[in-house]
């Protein structure tokens, strides 16, 4: 049906390779970019796109969420049918409803008698598995993200087949797919029903032995024969694609990407080490998200303009844009703003939660920013913990990426 | 890290002034409380805001302007940063904000994208198109940043714990010790806990901003010379005799007589001059009138030849006597057109009316005075009038800015005049600059503060403040006011308001106490003290 | 703390100060002088109870009074008894001045010593362990301005304050009863009465007054001017010289505006004595020659504070042969600033100034002599606050500004032995004058004795009438650091209006 690999293969031909290598080098590049652009045209705008680079022109557009609506619509429907997920949702009362049901089953008093513990159990056993050395991007992160939360969720391999290529290669289409590639689409097509096929089928078996388990379908399937709004079947059915699909792919990109930033700093490497060592979790996870400040996510969100509205009122820069206009919400230029980030070239792993953006911010902010923030921290931790923790020899031993993906990253330690 | 001074001057909506008070007031209580998962009072704004020393929150009332709401923030860095740490760490100040007025112009949206139910709109850049920047500010620690001041200020306290465990030893080995060897001893002790006493100090001033502070003091003196010489340039244009250079100095001692009390502008200078001191004064200001003289000599000369290639090439021809000329009648009407404003100044000075018992309202007053002495530092925010007329408003803005660079380059140490209590302070122009703003955050009482400047610090102190309408008589801008104690006391008063919400970053530290702890911290970052004496002078910060 | 030197009886005080002989007239003798002469004296506090100033004429009729309440009167070169009367705002009230009188008095004289505020700033708040432990005894209990705020009471209310002095110790006792017999009958109780003195002692020829702990008393005390002396010349004004106005009210304050500060006003009058000096078109001048009166009741442990001392040297004797040399002599010489005789605490090497005309700048920058933090640095810090000569004369016109005329005396008896508690009562009352109390006195209590960061120290107040704490002995190479205790405890206080003669003859009136 599609290809077993998580990633997609690079492409073959020389024109696309040329197209994903300097792809792949304006991604690198972009932070520069986005400098210049901050100082000299903080709201480029021309035509149907604009973007924002600015700290507080981000926050501006992330916050004016009926003026700048989301774009997840369209994919979402093709991805998990006609019902609505709170991530294609405008309004704030319906938005904040399916939200606020979806926190009714997955609880944060999960995280630390649940989540924490499965997580460090996964990740220590990932490390001690591999001996000395181990890649962090499979067999390390998405391994254990997969492991855990699909268990936390309720959301087993499909038969015969391979959660993580089906949410991996979704959640391409829906967030990393700006350019429509046919080929990708010819793929969802085949996955996406059977993805909703697959979920239906275990929503159906659990309403069978209810109470079988405690996990996130099965208090969904509760709240159902409970009569609680909210938890149709197609309601369960979209929330746990939409986590599946939007969640779990994420944790393999961001934390191989901030253990190569903590990489190319050995000092601030040894520092974070200690941080694990000493078993000073909110420190390790202030190294973990400062790391990722450098190299976050994506360089920015995707918003059209809902109504024409000016963006920066009352200052110099001050943009209107046109309803329609497609704007670049650049929330990794917003980390990097000098104009409200104390110096922010500079790796400070005690920065204040509101310097950081990768959570989004405002209505759309990330579901599951808890869970990742107490989480992500935890995969490494288990690693860096280790004596003479380096990078492999040779290219492994440094992250490469595929398209939007972090790829390979390799590295050594003392077993 | 250099240090900023910014305030947020915005109107308030005057039905809703005491919800605002409220608001302060309630977010206060809860500093103190101190908030929920802090442990000590105002824990919550100390981390939200790191980049915090000083910062008040108070409302201004008056008879004829809709009250201020003024947010005074003292911070490191440049500014930018402070305002998102504002928005963080204080969660009722959107509330806040809806209690002001809206804006006319685009800021009006703003306003409203700010203040609707529910609305999460970044606050940051509203705050910022509401700041002030000062004319003129004082940095007690110029260069230290809090983090640097409250590590220093632990070290110091490790260190007075470490002798006093000491003095309860037989023998205490820190007693028969030299300085030298009290300083191995100690940073022995202290090292372990302190590993970046092995990080070098970063340089407090730095060269850069030495220079253009200097630059700028450069530039200043000589635009100000420059406007002064206009009417002689102009003058020089037409003629440059002997004749002009004589009546131009005639005129300028009529004014000068016409003046009347301008040989009191000899109490400036200090009364403890050595002869030695006074003749090297003098010596320099021969020779900077000499150079002056060159320089516009030159100057004039090339205006002239700009203006007039005729005679520009005449005077070339002819010899230096002819620029010299020139440049003498530039001097001369350059006198005169000191002195002649020195006449006008003194006119206003002689007419202004000063305020001998401004009313006080005893309710505030109470609150005032409950609010101070409660921890080593104070905090005074004053609002006046600025004195009409066209010679004020020039007046105030040079002597604003010129007082400030001169404090940049010359009050380094944090002595202004011979006081050291100032942590910051600054002066802002509000209002459409029609009011003059006076923020201060100093050590001691209220009294003794104002008998500071009454005692040490009167002629800068009256030159910024004589353009205040009702400061006590002044003379040239810079003698008496001020030394009219008790007239300046009560006008003082008069013009405060109780600051609601105020915040120190460490609260028990004074400008002085804060230098030692730098000065025992210096010490310890060095290896060892090669010098006997040093290592005395070192240990008696101790 | 306490009272002037002793002088030789007689001396001349007309003309003293640059004020003429009428106008001495005027001025209660007590202004001019500590009295010394009169080594003995009793301090009663007065409740009035029935309105009016008729109890003052009354008073002021009775022999001896008559002829001691008034200006000194050295017409005979002696005199045998001397009486001084001065009334708190609440007293003044009581006797009947009008509102609008008693609102010219100065903002500290008319809220009162325990206002909240200013307690905070006097340091009289019963958490820091300054007040005695049964609470303050005494005050004027004036009531807050504002209706809302509950008054700081004291048990006992005093409307104003009568010292009899006289050179005999019987005497002055029954002297002191006989009046208070007679003030009974004009509605006037004596709610406390402390019997003074001076202890005096000879010492080297020269008979010195001493306070309980023993130390030499009443040497420092400022020199007043009316007109400031032509010149540098005299050594005097330049280390103590004060402008008359700080002592009496009425007259050219200092700077160059020759301004006269506000004094208590009352409406124009023919009929009477007070004189328009300095008043506004309507009114007379009820200020004129008078002044504000300081008293705090200082109670001293002097046993406490001796064994304490004792002990603490004792420990730091232990730290090794650097500091055999400390006894508890020392220690009280450090936290007073002098030794018990009453010489200046010089650096080694350094040869102690004969009189009172020195500076510390020059002989003791980094006190290694006089500590920083002793009472009498902290209480009078002269140019020791400047950071370099230059500024050292700025600097000490600058303390010169703050400067109270002590009066105090002792009370209770002399201890027999200072190691030994007799379980008796005794103390200070301090008293001083000033005319403007939050500049002089309160200045000097709150910017100088408890300022945490006075000169160059950390988090330490006065040694003696500070709450109990850390005081600094600065030594090279390394200082020695001390707590001490809190010995010396207020059992009541207040400010009066110490009124000139004629000023009486107003107020006896009423």
């Amino acid at each position: 049906m599609t290809s077993t690999d998580v990633l997609r293969p690079p492409p073959s031909d020389i024109k696309s390779r040329i197209k994903a290598w300097l792809m792949n080098w304006a991604m690198a590049h972009v932070g520069t970019v986005f400098r210049l652009l901050r100082a000299v045209w903080p709201i480029p705008h021309f035509g149907k796109f604009a973007a924002v680079t600015r700290y507080d022109d981000v926050k501006e557009v992330f916050a004016s969420n009926s003026k700048f609506s989301v774009t997840y619509q369209a994919k979402l429907e093709v991805i998990m049918g006609k019902p609505q997920f709170f991530l294609g949702i405008d309004d704030d009362a319906q938005h904040n409803r399916a939200t606020d049901a979806m926190r009714t089953v997955v609880r944060p008093a999960d995280i630390p008698v649940r989540l924490v513990p499965a997580v460090l159990a996964a990740a220590e056993q990932a490390v001690a598995k591999a001996g000395g050395r181990i890649e962090v991007v499979d067999a390390l992160v998405r391994q254990v993200t997969f492991d855990v939360l699909c268990d936390y969720f309720g959301t087993p391999d499909p038969p015969g087949a391979d959660m993580r290529v089906w949410a991996t290669r979704l959640f391409e289409f829906q967030f990393a797919d700006p350019g429509n590639d046919p080929v990708l689409r010819k793929e969802v097509d085949v996955i996406a029903p059977a993805m909703q096929a697959h979920i239906q089928n275990l929503i159906d078996e659990r309403k069978k032995s209810r109470g079988s388990k405690d996990d996130v379908l099965g208090r969904c399937i509760d709240k159902q024969a409970q009569g609680e709004p909210g938890f149709s079947d197609d309601d369960i059915r979209s929330a746990l694609i939409g986590f599946v699909v939007g969640g779990l792919p994420q944790p393999p990109m961001v934390v191989p990407q901030a253990l190569e930033q903590l990489l190319r700093r050995p000092a601030i490497l040894a520092e974070a080490q200690q941080a694990a060592k000493d078993n000073d979790d909110k420190l390790l996870a202030g190294y973990l998200f400062e790391a990722m400040r450098f190299d976050p996510l994506a360089p920015g969100l995707m918003r059209i303009a809902a109504v024409d509205r000016t963006i920066a009122a009352a200052t110099p820069r001050a943009t209107k844009v046109a309803k329609g206009t497609s704007v670049l919400v650049a929330f990794s230029s917003a980390m990097m703003d000098e104009r409200r980030i104390p110096e922010p070239r500079r790796f400070n792993p005690r920065r204040l939660p509101h310097e950081y953006m990768h959570f989004g911010f405002g209505m759309h902010t990330c579901f599951g920013i808890h869970i990742n923030q107490a989480l992500l921290p935890l995969m490494l931790k288990p690693l860096l913990k280790k004596d003479k923790f380096r990078r492999a020899p040779g290219r492994a031993g440094h992250l490469t990426k595929r398209g939007a993906f972090a790829d390979t990253l390799s590295v050594e330690y003392l077993p | 890290m250099v240090q900023t001074v910014r305030t947020v001057v915005i109107e308030g909506e005057p039905d809703s002034i005491e919800i605002l008070q409220k608001l302060i007031d309630d977010f206060k209580a809860e500093e103190e409380g101190p908030p929920p998962d802090f442990v000590y009072k105002y824990d919550r704004l100390k981390m939200r805001a790191p980049a915090l020393h000083f910062m008040s929150m108070s409302i201004f009332e008056a008879a004829d302007y809709d009250p201020i709401f003024v947010i005074e923030t003292n911070f490191d860095g440049l500014d930018g940063p402070i305002w998102a740490q504002l928005e963080a760490a204080i969660p009722s100040l959107r509330a806040m904000l809806r209690c002001c007025k809206r804006p006319a112009g685009p800021l009006g949206d703003v306003y409203d994208a700010i203040s609707y139910r529910d609305s999460i709109f970044p606050l940051a850049p509203y705050l910022e198109a509401h700041m002030v920047k000062p004319r003129i500010f004082h940095l007690g620690n110029r260069g230290l940043d809090r983090t640097r001041i409250l590590r220093e200020s632990e070290l110091f306290v490790a260190c007075q714990d470490e002798l006093m465990n000491a003095e309860t030893r037989n023998p205490n080995p820190y007693r028969p010790a030299t300085a030298s060897e009290i300083h191995q001893r100690l940073r022995a002790a202290l090292r372990p806990k302190f590993s970046w006493l092995d990080e070098p100090a970063s340089p407090r001033i730095p060269k850069l901003e030495n220079l253009t502070d200097r630059l700028r003091l450069i530039g200043l003196v000589l635009a100000v010379l420059l406007c002064l010489s206009i009417p002689g340039l102009l003058l020089a244009l037409v003629s440059h005799s002997w004749v002009a250079i004589a009546i131009s100095l005639a005129a300028a001692a009529m004014a000068a007589r016409a003046i009347g009390d301008l040989g009191d502008l000899r109490q400036l200078i200090p009364k403890s001059a050595s002869p030695g001191g006074k003749l090297k004064a003098t010596i320099a200001g021969i020779c900077g009138l000499t150079l002056y003289v060159l320089v516009f000599s030159f100057i004039g000369a090339a205006i002239l030849a700009l203006l007039t290639p005729v005679t520009f090439l005449g005077a070339l021809k002819a010899n230096f006597i002819e620029m010299l000329k020139a440049a003498l009648l530039v001097l001369a009407v350059g006198l005169f057109s000191v002195l002649a404003i020195l006449w006008w100044l003194r006119r206003l000075e002689r007419r202004d009316p000063s305020q001998d018992e401004p009313p006080i309202n005893d309710k505030l007053m109470r609150e005032i005075l409950k609010s101070e002495d409660h921890i080593v530092q104070n905090h005074m925010g004053s609002l006046v009038l600025v004195k009409p007329g066209a010679l004020r408003a020039v007046l105030i803005r040079i002597g604003l800015v010129g007082l400030g660079l001169l404090l940049r380059v010359t009050a380094r140490d944090g002595y202004l005049g011979d006081m050291r209590t100032i942590h910051f302070a600054h002066w802002a122009l509000v209002s459409n600059e029609s009011r003059l703003l006076f923020l201060s955050n100093f050590d001691g009482s209220w009294e003794s503060y104002l008998d500071d400047f009454i005692e040490k610090a009167h002629s800068g102190l009256t030159l910024a403040w004589a353009n205040g309408v009702g400061f006590p008589p002044a003379r040239f801008l810079l003698l008496e006011g001020a030394t009219h104690g008790r007239l300046f006391k009560a006008w003082a008063r008069h013009s405060m308001t109780v600051s609601r919400f105020w915040f120190s970053a460490y609260t028990e530290y004074s400008v002085n106490q804060i230098e030692r702890n730098a000065a025992v911290a210096n010490g310890l970052r060095r290896v060892r003290f090669d010098n006997a004496e040093d290592a005395k002078t070192w240990a008696r910060n101790l | 703390m306490g009272a002037e030197p002793v002088k030789p009886k007689g001396e001349a005080d007309a003309g003293k100060w640059g004020l003429t002989r009428p106008q001495w007239k005027d001025i209660q003798s007590f202004v001019a002088s500590g009295l010394s002469q009169l080594p003995w004296g009793q301090a009663l506090f007065l409740q009035i109870d029935r309105p009016g100033g008729g109890w003052l004429r009354s008073l002021r009729a009775l022999e001896p009074i008559k002829k001691g309440l008034g200006p000194i009167n050295n017409a005979d070169g002696l005199f045998e008894e001397a009486v001084t009367i001065a009334f708190t705002w609440t007293g003044l009230q009581r006797m009947g001045l009008s509102d609008e009188t008693l609102k010219t008095f100065t903002t500290p004289f008319r809220e009162g010593m325990h206002q909240e505020d200013r307690r905070r700033r006097l340091g009289d708040e019963a958490t820091r362990g300054t007040i005695v432990r049964e609470g303050l005894q005494w005050s004027g209990n004036v009531p807050p301005e504002d209706p809302s705020i509950t008054p700081a009471a004291s048990p006992k209310t005093v409307h104003a304050l009568l010292l009899l002095y006289d050179w005999d110790e019987g005497a002055v006792e029954r002297w002191a009863l006989s009046v208070q017999t007679h003030l009974n009958t004009q509605g006037v109780t004596v709610v406390h009465r402390l019997p003074l003195s001076l202890n005096l002692d000879k010492l080297d020829k020269e008979i010195v007054a001493h306070e309980h702990f023993g130390f030499t008393d009443g040497r420092l005390q400022p020199e007043p001017y009316l007109q400031p002396p032509a010149g540098n010349a005299d050594e005097t004004y330049r280390w103590r010289g004060i402008p008359l106005a700080d002592v009496l009210l009425g007259y050219p304050n200092f700077h160059n505006n020759n301004e006269i500060a506000p004094c208590p006003l009352v409406p124009f009058s023919d009929q009477s004595t007070l004189r328009a000096d300095g008043a506004p078109e309507g009114y007379l001048n009820l200020g004129l020659n008078g002044s504000y009166l300081v008293v705090r009741e200082l109670r001293q442990d002097v046993a406490a504070f001796w064994s304490s001392l004792e002990s603490a040297a004792a420990t730091m004797r232990k730290q090794g042969p650097h500091s055999s040399a400390i006894t508890a002599d020392w220690l009280a010489a450090r936290i007073i600033g002098r030794q018990l005789d009453g010489s200046v605490l010089c650096p080694p090497g350094v040869t102690a100034p004969q009189n009172d005309n020195f500076g510390y700048l020059a002989n003791d920058p980094y006190g290694f002599g006089c500590p920083f933090g002793s009472h009498v640095r902290r209480a009078n810090p002269r140019d020791g606050l400047a950071r370099d000569a230059r500024s050292g004369p700025n600097l000490l016109d600058a303390a010169n500004h703050h400067r109270i005329m002590r009066r105090g005396r002792n009370y209770g008896e002399k201890i027999a032995d200072r190691m030994v508690d007799d379980g008796k009562n005794r103390g200070l009352l301090f008293m001083c004058l000033n005319t403007d109390i939050a500049r002089q006195f309160e200045f000097v209590q709150q910017t100088w004795l408890l300022n945490p960061s006075f000169a160059t120290l950390f988090n330490e107040t006065d040694p003696l009438v500070g709450p109990k704490g850390p005081m600094t002995i600065p030594e090279d190479p390394l200082r020695r650091v001390i707590e001490v205790e809190t010995y010396v405890k207020l059992a009541g206080g207040e400010y009066f209006f110490l009124p000139s003669v004629s000023a009486l003859d107003y107020l006896q009136g009423l």
